[in-house]
């Protein structure tokens, strides 16, 4: 047995729940390990303190403390008396005459159903709008947590969610620049040019079009980049493009490309 | 947490013999999504599924079969590249600048995402998991398909038979220079979007496009400017009611969408 089988022992050692056999192995132990001597000692000092913990006490007067409020309360509720029941006062209203009864029974049932109408109607609304912010909530969690996804297949899906966001949102937005910068498949950064074409409002869409041109490698993102940005008509796209088309590492198709959109902004 | 480690480390001798090396690889949990990650530079894939637990990767015949000048008259002993097959938490990795195919049995749902630059033609049939496909200069087929199939080629041309769609799963195909030619279920509920700049698509589907394909014309001549009608060569049309987007794009190719036979 190691040092530490020998201290986890301790306790039952201090209440006398070892065998005889254990506690001389133990005893023998201690006289010849001075470390778990001096462990015992000051786990040992620990252990008396807990037994010289007193017990709490309740206090004295708590019984007769509790019957007291006990009673009080029992009287209480006895002492006042029940005043006249809720459907006796309404009854003293209510007209007598069955003809009245019938008359305000219809009266209700007209002023209750146009009341529930109403409600009914507001509470549609509300509902109504409280679901399409929810869906809208939901698409954009799935959209985002599909653009993070190791498969590809699934990264495209989320880039078509996108198509159908609703509204330019913007977590949705930066994600899919993300996406187009650093998706390691030509395809889905392709779709994710194409989803932009819905954010083309936006001055940060337009921004990080432009800022993608120069890191792109895939001919086809290019040329498909500088459709997008001569679409929009951004006259802060004349630079980078103008790298681009004279840029002699990259592809003569895409520098031609550039050449007509740089044409085509100039106007 | 169970840690699956299992490491596999298969290489071919420089000096193999001429014919064909196979190695059978297991994935440590058949019970997971598998994955095979392929990307060789001067050699390619064909990945058949079927139905087996382990992969047998082979990389058998060399692509280019004419013996190099200076070797007549002698015998051949050997070719050389290497190809290294590794496994580890369930994806099978096979990577190398070998300058031969490589053939490939896999489990039908496997996870395909190959590469290849300049080997020739990547090929998988019979696959029905996500298949992730790039190819720089050769050729992409993909027959018998019932996952997703997201291809990419610059120059070489995309044929793909699809004889099953999921409901949910867009795909994409694109190229630079290469033809896009794609076989569907004639049952198929899809929406394409077909775009070729330089080229022309045609289809044997009854396909309904949607507005935003038509050309949109601008009529800014009574405030003094010019009528313009812009023509967007980007296509979109729904066949059998429409569903998951197949995304067609290419500069200079041409894109067929056949019916199934």
């Amino acid at each position: 047995m190691k040092c530490e089988d020998y201290r986890a022992r301790l306790p039952e050692y201090w209440e006398g729940a070892l065998v005889d056999e254990e506690r001389a192995d133990l005893e023998m132990h201690l006289a010849a390990c001075a470390a778990c001597r001096g462990e015992a000692r000051s786990l040992g000092e620990i252990w008396r303190g807990l037994g010289n913990i007193p017990e709490a006490q309740p206090p004295s007067d708590l019984r007769r403390r509790f019957y007291e409020r006990l009673e009080s309360y029992q009287q209480g509720a006895l002492e006042t008396p029940p005043g006249p029941s809720w459907a006796a006062r309404l009854r003293s209203w209510l007209p007598t005459h069955p003809a009245w009864q019938i008359g305000l029974a219809a009266a209700m049932l007209v002023v209750g159903f146009f009341a529930g109408y109403q409600m009914d109607n507001r509470r549609d609304a509300a509902q109504v709008s409280q679901l399409r912010a929810e869906v809208n909530n939901m698409r954009q969690l799935v959209t985002l947590s599909l653009l993070q996804q190791q498969n590809a297949s699934e990264r495209l899906r989320g880039v078509t969610y996108a198509y159908r966001m609703a509204e330019s949102d913007t977590e949705v937005l930066s994600a899919l620049l993300e996406t187009i910068n650093h998706d390691p498949n030509v395809n889905v950064r392709l779709a994710a040019v194409d989803a932009l074409h819905g954010f083309s409002g936006s001055p940060v869409a337009r921004r990080g079009l432009i800022q993608s041109l120069s890191r792109q490698e895939s001919p086809l993102v290019q040329v498909s980049l500088i459709d997008t940005l001569a679409e929009m008509k951004d006259e802060q796209a004349v630079p980078a493009l103008r790298t681009l088309a004279g840029d002699q590492a990259a592809n003569p198709q895409v520098r031609q490309r550039a050449e007509w959109a740089l044409g085509r902004l100039s106007h | 947490m169970r840690v699956i480690s299992a490491f596999i480390l298969v290489a071919w001798a420089a000096a193999a013999q001429d014919g064909a090396d196979r190695v059978t690889v297991p994935f440590s949990d058949p019970s997971r999504p598998q994955t095979i990650s392929g990307n060789l530079v001067n050699g390619c894939f064909t990945v058949e599924g079927g139905d087996v637990k382990e992969v047998t990767v082979e990389g058998g015949g060399e692509l280019r079969h004419r013996a190099p000048r200076g070797a007549e008259g002698l015998r051949r002993v050997g070719i050389g590249g290497n190809i290294t097959v590794e496994e580890s938490g369930n994806v099978i990795k096979i990577s190398g600048p070998a300058n031969r195919s490589v053939r490939v049995q896999a489990p039908r749902t496997v996870t395909l995402k190959l590469e290849c630059t300049n080997g020739g033609d990547l090929k998988i049939s019979n696959i029905a998991g996500d298949a992730e496909l790039n190819n720089v200069n050769g050729n992409i087929r993909a027959l018998g398909i019932t996952g997703s199939v997201l291809a990419h080629s610059l120059n070489g041309r995309i044929t793909v038979a699809l004889d099953q769609l999921s409901p949910d799963k867009p795909m994409s195909f694109s190229t630079l220079n290469g033809d896009i030619d794609v076989t569907l279920p004639a049952d198929a509920k899809a929406t394409l979007r077909m775009k070729s700049d330089n080229g022309e698509i045609y289809t044997d589907f009854e396909m309904k496009l949607q507005a935003n394909s038509t050309p949109a014309g601008e009529d800014k001549r009574s405030s003094g400017g010019k009528y313009k009608v812009k023509l967007d060569k980007a296509f979109v049309g729904a066949i059998n009611g429409g569903g998951p987007d197949i995304s067609f794009k290419t500069l200079n190719g041409n894109i067929f969408v056949r019916q199934k036979k």
